[in-house]
């Protein structure tokens, strides 16, 4: 997408949104479910982070469906997912050491994502 | 990319708030920082490359460079970077520039 010179201003301000909206498929994940994180190591962009490959999570908000930034880094523009809130316990990313309360919320999109039994965690 | 921007978890970096920080750091230190600001978001928002391009150009720095060099200096290697990868100056355009304002690449 791009946008002309007009909307520079409102853009510093207010950024810019990749939202589709409304999304052309429902969510492949529900709020509650189990899910673990995939183990990918492309050398190509992504926002899963390593310390977060191959962990269990909890999805806690459906944010609705954007452009997959892996994929658009490449410059395919054309193959949105959706992105969720995940909760992924410190003791779970870090080990028993961790605060037990603690977790971490971060961002995920359904290619970083494996749904997993609840009878398996 | 697992390069040296995911950074998460490593120890050594410090605080995140540096001890005694006053919140009153400006948003340019000083007028090339603004100038590079511009120069970003006309690129951007001309449509020479997306968001993620330019985090996937700042990701593919040098780790010595990345963890050396200034917000802004990072800014300029990742524009550079695509004006040269999306065929807005040759390698050679941009080495002859950068030589005639008498700056090292």
């Amino acid at each position: 997408m791009t946008y002309g010179p007009e909307t520079m201003r409102e853009l510093i301000m207010m950024g810019a949104n990749t939202k589709v909206d409304p999304p052309t498929r429902p969510a492949e994940f529900a709020v509650g479910q189990s899910v673990l994180t995939r183990n990918i190591n492309p050398s190509t962009h992504t926002r899963l982070p390593r310390y977060c490959r191959g962990k269990r999570g909890e999805i806690v908000r459906v944010h609705g469906m954007y452009a997959y930034p892996d994929r658009r880094a490449l410059g395919d523009e054309t193959t949105p997912e959706y992105c969720y809130s995940v909760r992924f316990s410190m003791r779970e990313l870090w080990g028993d050491d961790a605060p037990e309360r603690d977790g971490l919320f971060i961002d995920m999109w359904d290619s970083y994502l494996l749904p997993i039994a609840e009878d398996a965690r | 990319m697992n390069s040296v921007h995911d950074s998460g978890g490593a120890h050594g970096f410090g605080r995140i708030i540096p001890e005694g920080y006053d919140g009153k750091e400006p948003a340019f230190k000083s007028e090339w920082e603004r100038r590079m600001f511009a120069l970003f978001i006309t690129t951007i928002v001309g449509g020479m490359f997306t968001d993620e391009d330019f985090r996937q150009s700042r990701e593919k720095l040098e780790p010595v460079r990345y963890l050396t060099r200034s917000y802004y200096e990072q800014w300029w290697f990742a524009v550079s970077r695509l004006m040269v990868e999306k065929g807005i100056l040759s390698a050679e355009e941009y080495e002859r520039e950068i030589i005639r304002l008498g700056g090292a690449s």
